[in-house]
């Protein structure tokens, strides 16, 4: 096992090359916690993150990084790796492996301190501001002085006889991404791939049209003849509607039918077909995408409001408008910025600075400002881009975007399709490593 | 778990985020020097960057004077028809906004990345 201080040293060599860096993380990463270096001074503020995604697992290495002598973190998830739901849609068409989408939590632990608890958080308790966490060693309780929860999202079930081990979601990476990978890969001539996208606000704005046309290219590069049929909820495209658009419309004319303003009303697993207000539509393939709202968790500790479905925060610290030493990040809190890995990442940045700031005594930074980019896969061998920023309007007490910030690739190309990695990986690092 | 569509790739190192690790000022135990940016306030801007910037990701942008930043921001964000991300992204940002990100980023080590 490599020590953190050899690990550093092999870092800071410069004849160390990427491939020899990334196998020493790995063997890092098999360290999932080492005591932090105790400060003689005041105790460390004690701050729990749950959730290793791009929000929990950025919120946990900045405030080591950040917060270092100020600060004990733990980070817990059910999980010592994290699979990314970014690029997952490249795994469904075969692109990609799920290795390359896999990334451990261990660094976090190796490389900037933070406790690695490997456990289901099953219950906050916000009177006694502890949360008990469920592992293979029986129940931890936790006792926090911040608590960030970033549990993202967790599905709403439709009527009907709802089964996601046969029309699955893939909507949270893992074993349902390989499973409708299966199923696509099945696909024969003629057959219907069908998807339905729910009502916005849902994780990943560009994501469903993202699905959509990689699966399209699938059936036009294997000649299949097949369709893709979208029921969209929403209005029309709710990202990039205009690369979208040109999509369905010119690249994949003939095989996208986008059918917007068409509402799931109940779901037949078994049939693979959607009951909607355009009557019932059935595919080979039913990728299903339920209605989402805030983590379990969430709404357990009672951060939800009734007949709401996210957590209202306060966007200078993330903290929960009934709770304020809870906060919660990406997916799962209700502003209206999008649910997304960048904007988690970005979230969880200003959380970390909120929570340190409040270990000093001082008051959030006044005017945060919070981006999310992203690029798309349009084919196997172009991508397309989004981007759009966020300030804090001091009068609604809002995070507003910026519209000037906001736009969209002019057209989908195979350089955005080279710089798709060179950004995904990139987060990947900035959020894990 | 690192995807890369060139198969050969320059050997890039130092890893930005390292050195970001060991070259800021609070780290240790010895009273820091207080940065060049007194606050937080450009640090937390500036760690947005960092999604895209770190040493896997675009072009390195540390290392610059703050003269050379605030400039290249500043073109982006005028540029009469914005193209890239960028010129979007410095959209989003307010002249005071774009001087803190400067003045921090210019207190971090240059990063290689030339990509």
């Amino acid at each position: 096992m490599k020590t953190f201080s050899s690990l550093d040293h092999l870092l800071q060599s410069p004849g160390v090359d990427r491939r020899k860096f990334l196998k020493l993380l790995g063997l890092a990463g098999a360290t999932l916690a080492i005591p932090r270096r105790a400060s003689a001074a005041s105790p460390l503020a004690r701050i729990v993150v749950v959730g290793g995604g791009f929000g929990g697992a950025t919120a946990a290495k900045y405030l080591a990084l950040w917060g270092k002598d100020k600060v004990q973190v733990t980070l817990v998830d059910a999980s010592p790796q994290h699979i990314s739901c970014i690029l997952s849609n490249l795994v469904v068409t075969g692109k990609l492996g799920m290795a390359d989408i896999t990334i451990g939590l261990g660094t976090l632990a190796s490389k900037y301190g933070v406790n690695l608890l490997v456990g289901r958080a099953m219950e906050v308790n916000p009177p006694a501001k502890t949360v008990a966490v469920s592992t293979t060693g029986g129940t931890v309780t936790l006792p926090y002085d911040h608590l960030i929860l970033a549990p993202g999202i967790d599905f709403v079930t439709p009527a009907g006889n709802y089964d996601a081990s046969l029309t699955p979601h893939a909507w949270v990476a893992g074993p349902q991404t390989t499973l409708l990978k299966t199923q696509v890969e099945s696909l024969k001539k003629g057959e219907v791939f069908l998807m339905s996208i729910p009502k916005a606000p849902y994780r990943c704005p560009p994501g469903p049209y993202e699905r959509a046309c990689v699966i399209a290219d699938h059936i036009k590069r294997k000649k299949l003849r097949g369709k893709v049929i979208i029921c969209d909820a929403n209005p029309g495209i709710m990202a990039e509607p205009v690369g979208f658009g040109n999509a369905f419309t010119n690249t994949f004319k003939g095989i996208v039918e986008y059918k917007p303003n068409c509402a799931v009303q109940s779901v037949n697993s078994a049939t693979r077909s959607f009951v909607t207000n355009l009557g019932t539509i059935s595919g080979k393939v039913a990728n299903y995408l339920p209605d989402m709202k805030a983590g379990a968790l969430v709404s357990g500790a009672g951060l939800v409001d009734a007949g709401g479905r996210w957590a209202a925060v306060d966007p200078l610290s993330y903290g929960s408008v009934k709770y304020p030493e809870i906060h919660v990040i990406g997916d799962s809190q209700a502003t209206a910025q999008p649910k997304s890995g960048t904007m988690a990442n970005a979230q969880a940045k200003v959380c970390a600075d909120a929570i340190l700031r409040a270990i000093d005594g001082q008051s959030p930074n006044p005017s945060p400002v919070t981006m999310s980019a992203c690029y798309s896969p349009i084919t196997s061998k172009t991508a397309s881009w989004l981007t759009a920023s966020y300030q804090y309007d001091a009068v609604t007490r809002t995070m507003q975007r910026v519209d000037a910030s906001f736009g969209e690739a002019r057209a989908a190309s195979s350089e955005n399709y080279i710089d798709m990695f060179d950004w995904a990986n990139s987060l990947f690092e900035d959020t894990f490593l | 778990m690192f995807i890369c569509e060139r198969h050969v790739r320059v050997v890039k190192f130092p890893n930005l985020l390292l050195l970001v690790a060991v070259a800021v000022p609070w780290t240790g135990h010895a009273a820091p020097p207080e940065p060049v940016v007194a606050s937080t306030s450009g640090r937390l801007l500036a760690s947005t960057c960092f999604q895209c910037h770190s040493s896997s990701g675009f072009e390195g942008i540390t290392g610059e004077s703050p003269s050379e930043i605030i400039s290249e921001l500043t073109e982006m964000r005028t540029r009469r028809t914005p193209e890239g991300i960028m010129d979007l992204v410095a959209r989003g940002l307010s002249d005071a906004q774009i001087r803190e990100i400067a003045a921090y980023l210019a207190t971090l080590p240059e990063n290689k990345n030339e990509d």
